[in-house]
């Protein structure tokens, strides 16, 4: 007696029609999770009413609203005061906030992650920045730069983001967690080695928190 | 360095997913309860399957149909017993390959009642693939199987189905 492919394509559908029977209607089952499942669904169902957020490996964006700029110019607008030697300016605008630097710039080393959450995977290695994947399609961006005259870091579409005070081996650093769709951004400015660090991704503060930790030079200078 | 960011805004709007979700989350959450003791194992295996079924969406034509609830339930069913291997793996106890999943009878008909009572595994695949009608290829990717696995899950289940029929001296 052989078992063929006709055979089962009259019986599987009876199979299924009484597997899908033993089991109550789906309209009488209630939808009752715990709010830690009821969250990670909420974030699978915006990921798929907007797709264009999360780019596949290979397409150009990522849904971040940080932007680290070097060497760049000052935002005008701007009066705060700046010290001559060393010192990081914090700016809040109507829907950013700017971290600008003023002071001698530090030599730029570089600098790996040691750990990051499981599921990602290394995507793209650039001069002061590494993007890592998932297998959602979700970026990850660790990036890095020295404290250089000129240098600002725009946390963008602030007014969607509520900031948590936090600490990175004891270096203080401000938590951004967005309201919408946008990825999560941790940034914090280490004086003494002269350098700004972020990191943006759709990770809860623990799991950032751990990345950033984890943090290492690897080369001293460039 | 810039560190480039942009939002890019899509159209709200309930799609084919959000409607599965509406649709099948609590029966999902029935199924899993039933494989699996554990609360939150049984919420991870909804979890998991809904990222199956996500990556899947493309093979989903009506999130209505009798086909779809068949996938979803084999799908968090199948999820649900990866999680109970991997937690018997874990305390050391001994792994029956014949986990059964949901259990149910099918009276009248000997072929589909020896379906009904293969290991959820082979089941799984005979019913998404003989009723259901997914390919080879969709199942690799459904079931998250190379081409090789797909073919030996199809031989053994029907080897397991002809063992079946054969210990109730049914000759077909």
């Amino acid at each position: 007696m052989n078992i063929t492919d006709e055979m089962l394509r009259q019986a599987a559908p009876l199979a299924r029609d009484a597997m899908l029977a033993s089991l109550p209607e789906p309209e009488d089952c209630p939808a009752d999770c715990s709010p830690r499942l009821r969250r990670r669904l909420d974030r699978m169902l915006r990921r798929q009413r907007h797709p264009a957020l999360y780019r596949t490996v290979g397409q150009a964006a990522a849904c971040f609203l940080a932007v680290l700029v070097l060497g760049g110019g000052w935002l005008a607008a701007d009066q705060e005061a700046r010290a001559s030697f060393f010192q990081w300016t914090r700016q809040v605008y109507e829907t950013q906030i700017v971290y600008r630097f003023a002071g001698e710039g530090a030599k730029h080393g570089v600098y790996r992650v040691g750990w990051v959450p499981e599921g990602y995977t290394v995507w793209k290695i650039l001069d002061s920045s590494i993007g890592y994947v998932n297998e959602n399609d979700q970026l990850l961006w660790f990036s890095y730069g020295s404290m250089q005259e000129g240098s600002s870091l725009y946390i963008v579409e602030a007014d969607h983001a509520t900031m948590y005070p936090v600490e990175i081996n004891g270096i203080p650093g401000e938590f951004y967690v967005y309201d919408n769709d946008t990825a999560n951004v941790l940034v914090w400015l280490d004086e003494t080695s002269g350098m700004c660090f972020s990191i943006g991704g759709f990770l809860d503060e623990p799991d950032i928190l751990h990345m950033a930790e984890s943090i290492y030079l690897e080369e001293s200078t460039k | 360095m810039l560190v480039y960011l942009q939002v890019i805004e899509e159209p709200e709007g309930k799609n084919k997913f959000q409607r599965l979700h509406d649709r099948y989350l609590g029966l999902m959450l029935h199924t899993a309860r039933k494989i699996l003791d554990s609360e939150q194992d049984a919420e991870d295996a909804v979890q998991e399957a809904f990222y199956a079924i996500a990556k899947n969406i493309s093979k989903i034509s009506d999130p209505e149909c009798i086909k779809t609830r068949s996938y979803v339930v084999t799908i968090v069913e199948n999820k649900a017993i990866d999680i109970y291997r991997a937690r018997r793996r874990k305390a050391a106890e001994p792994l029956n390959e014949d986990t059964a999943g949901i259990s149910f009878g099918v009276p009248g008909n000997a072929v589909a009642e020896a379906i009904a009572r293969l290991p959820a595994r082979y089941r799984e695949f005979i019913i998404l693939k003989y009723a259901e009608g997914y390919t080879n290829e969709e199942l690799m990717h459904m079931l998250g199987l190379g081409y090789s696995g797909v073919r030996s899950l199809d031989e053994r289940a029907k080897k397991k189905l002809k063992e079946l029929l054969e210990e109730e001296g049914i000759d077909v």
